[in-house]
């Protein structure tokens, strides 16, 4: 039922004047269908990434075939907890808490469905195409174009159904919750749209219109506010609802609200390069995302302060209330995800902790506390209350709070020392000058215990997860469910107007002016950072040695996307005597002109391999690839046995040789023509560099020749003209 | 000639301080905003997820 109804009586409307009050219903079908999904997708995504996290410490784990190594696992995980598990809990309490803020039903039932159906068959569609290896890879942005073109019809719906109830709405002003989905649905546009621009080389495949350090900062710039306006923002309007819900009182300081809103999409937007600090990035952006990421810290503390003060003398009902605790420990983890995120932040800090596991505790004390603990607050809340009934056992829940708060503690402690000391390791010289960890693996295999209890860890979570299934099942099959709720409200009087000089009161009434402001407000960082990184030439040094890809290369590096190898290896020698000590000359920004999309990756699970190239003898490359522990004992990266075996498809180089040269790379009419004879000419010499290292009979048209034609390519064209060119170097080399 | 002239734009070591400027300038505005917010205003609206129907089933159909 979704028609509205007058009636004759009339009631004094919050704003004045007499309207007629409406008889109208919400619409639970909605909201019930997203909290069945995101308990079903949290089940799936956490398991995933139990399965991932085993895979770490028990290598065979990734079975030896294609489909569920860990760089396919990876991604699918955090797809998964995302997209499907926060996503779904995102939309489920944004349907139940507008309609009652807005005190009208869903502006259109249609686009609910809409919404509901293609996020789930996006989510369909992710997990059987990240697992085939079709990714663009980049971080959170893996989905190949079709689907991201899926993601953008889905997010519009969403947008437009959002906006009309807001627009349609019974109450004249917005409350603070609605201010942060108006923001979370502008901004992800925004960033899914910018970030996913691609020229598309075949059903599955594109490459970014965007190269090397360009391609970086708009991914971190997409990829940070995305934890900001897909995990934060529209958790924040949730915790605004629900958190005075179920401690029945109002919300600590609506005043704070006021400042915690702009202050955080204001700044949220600025701090993306902080996750590039090091790199090839010029130092002004690098340093603009460093001082507006600790300036987060302000705003960030504001909400989880409101949040908490909101429980000022209710603290007795946290003590009976399991809702209520996972309420709490979500809004404190929020609280230390976002005062730890800031300190990371810092140059000094990210010196050491970048690219270890400290980053993976972080992001988890963000996933599992804030994201996964403040979902099974609003689940638990919900459910009872669309079933009309009490909860099925309170006491269940309260296993799942501990169990849960358990699993959480053994996920980020081990992984919390695990980062400390690889990343002190990694930069250990002995007294004589040397590194006393040259070898990388020796800094792996210091970690498996960690790696197991974390592991463990999971495992509790996951297992508290199937409690609450259990749970919130008996629940519903202990009540009966409400589909269509009536309620009843005055109709807003269109005479009323409210002038502009009530500030942020007028603000709060008027939606489209409060979406244009907003709209502004995180465009402004954007442009500031991202307009002069690709106007200004001085930013990306031309190297005149650095020249495109052979096809050979380029087809290798294909399958180096496809494996998801930028998962554990990143490509970016930092300018630290440690880091070149190991690897070679620091990177340089000019090197990746041609990289569409850039793979400096954020982790090493395994070293880095910007200067792989010439390192080790073809046969080396060959044999590691076969079984990685032949070449180094202890390793825990998966085996590729399949790429000895699967035949090179060459029949695809041509559309991907014009896609690239779309996006800007100088490939001739001629080099595209010539493609399938340079292919051979450059397999014949791979295999006869491997029948040198005593591999003899390797066939030249398999994969992993296309693969070692890349790797022994990276990072060798500064090699090629020494001197040729001397740019500035990004930051000053430290001797770390 | 916008590209032109942005190409070529100097002084890109002070976008952040520029930026900090800006930020605080507009961080003290907000405060000035919410600051002149009437107290009744405040409390109605902290009071809205509190005002809604709490019992479904008085409604059911």
């Amino acid at each position: 039922m979704s028609q509205s109804t007058s009636t004759p009586t009339g009631a004094e409307s919050p704003s004045g004047g007499r309207a007629p009050v409406e008889t109208f219903s919400y619409d639970n079908h909605i909201v019930r269908a997203f909290a069945i999904a995101t308990a079903f997708w949290g089940l799936i995504g956490t398991s995933a990434g139990l399965l991932a996290a085993c895979q770490l410490f028990w290598p065979d784990l990734n079975l030896n075939t294609p489909f569920t190594t860990f760089g396919r696992i990876r991604p699918l995980h955090t797809n998964a907890v995302i997209f499907a598990f926060v996503g779904n809990g995102m939309f489920c309490g944004i349907y139940y808490s507008l309609q009652r803020l807005c005190k009208a039903r869903m502006y259109s039932d249609a686009l609910s469905w809409f919404n509901f159906w293609g996020w789930q068959a996006i989510i369909v569609a992710a997990a059987v195409t990240l697992p085939l290896g079709l990714t663009t890879s980049k971080e959170y942005a893996e989905l190949e174009w079709p689907v991201d073109l899926a993601i953008t019809a889905v997010w519009l719906a969403f947008t437009v159904n959002l906006m009309g109830t807001i627009l349609k709405r019974r109450e004249r002003h917005m409350y603070v919750a609605i201010w942060f989905y108006i923001a979370t649905a502008i901004t992800v546009a925004l960033l899914h749209v910018f970030n996913s621009l691609e020229i598309p080389a075949g059903g599955f495949k594109s490459y970014s219109i965007y190269a090397g350090v360009q391609d970086a900062l708009v991914q971190w710039w997409y990829g940070h506010n995305a934890v900001a306006f897909f995990l934060t923002t529209p958790y924040l309007g949730l915790m605004y609802y629900f958190l005075p819900k179920a401690a029945e009182r109002p919300v600590f300081s609506y005043r704070l609200s006021i400042i915690h809103f702009w202050g955080l999409i204001f700044i949220y937007i600025w701090a993306g390069p902080h996750h590039l600090l090091y790199t090839a990035l010029p130092d002004w952006a690098q340093s603009l995302g460093m001082v507006f990421s600790v300036m987060l810290v302000a705003p960030s503390w504001g909400g989880m302060l409101n949040g908490l003060l909101t429980l000022r003398g209710a603290w007795d009902k946290v003590r009976q209330e399991p809702m209520l605790k996972f309420m709490v420990v979500a809004v404190t983890a929020y609280g230390m995800a976002t005062l730890e995120g800031p300190t990371l932040a810092i140059k000094s800090v990210n010196a050491l902790s970048h690219y270890t596991d400290w980053t993976v505790a972080h992001v988890h004390t963000g996933a599992l506390g804030w994201n996964g603990f403040l979902t099974f607050s609003i689940l638990y809340w919900l459910v009872p209350r669309l079933y009309n009934t009490k909860l099925w056992s309170t006491k269940l829940a309260n296993y799942h709070f501990w169990i849960g708060l358990l699993g959480m503690m053994f996920y980020v402690v081990p992984l919390y020392t695990s980062g400390v000391t690889q990343g002190l390791m990694w930069k250990q010289f002995t007294s004589d000058g040397f590194l006393q960890y040259s070898n990388f693996l020796e800094t792996v295999i210091r970690l498996i215990p960690m790696y197991q209890l974390r592991a463990l860890g999971g495992l509790f979570y996951v297992t508290g997860i199937v409690l609450m299934i259990i749970n919130l099942y008996q629940t519903t099959r202990a009540g009966r469910f409400i589909g269509d709720q009536t309620a009843q409200a005055p109709a807003l009087n269109p005479a009323v107007k409210e002038s502009p000089k009530l500030g942020h009161r007028w603000l709060e009434g008027v939606p489209v002016t409060f979406t244009v402001l907003t709209t502004v407000a995180v465009l402004i960082g954007g442009l500031i950072e991202i307009v002069p990184m690709f106007l200004i030439k001085e930013n990306v040094p031309t190297l005149s040695s650095v020249k495109p890809y052979t096809p050979l290369e380029c087809l290798g590096r294909d399958i180096y996307i496809r494996e998801g190898c930028v998962g554990c290896h990143s490509q970016m020698v930092r300018p630290f005597r440690s880091e070149t000590e190991r690897y070679g000359e620091y990177s340089k920004a000019g090197e990746f002109v041609y990289d569409h999309p850039f793979l400096w990756g954020s982790k090493r699970t395994g070293p880095d391999l910007h200067r792989v190239g010439g390192k080790y003898p073809d046969a080396w490359h060959y044999n590691h690839m076969e079984d990685p522990r032949s070449t180094s004992p202890g390793s825990i990266m998966p085996r590729y046995p399949w790429l000895l075996t699967q035949k090179l498809d060459t029949n695809v180089i041509g559309d991907r040789m014009r896609a690239l040269r779309k996006v800007g790379v100088p490939y001739t009419d001629e080099e595209i023509r010539n493609a399938p004879q340079s292919i051979e000419s450059q397999a014949q010499k791979i295999v006869a560099g491997l029948a040198a290292g005593s591999i003899t009979n390797a066939p030249p048209d398999r994969e992993i020749i296309a693969l070692i034609a890349y790797l022994q390519r990276l990072g060798t064209d500064i090699k090629a003209e020494p001197g040729a060119t001397n740019p500035p170097p990004a930051v000053t080399a430290q001797t770390r | 000639m916008i590209q032109n002239v942005l190409q070529h734009l100097g002084g890109i070591e002070r976008y952040g301080v520029l930026s900090l400027c800006l930020f605080f300038l507009l961080f003290v505005l907000l405060l000035g905003w919410a600051f002149s917010l009437r107290k009744a205003h405040l409390e109605r609206m902290a009071r809205l997820p509190l005002n809604e129907e709490e019992n479904p089933c008085d409604l059911e159909h």
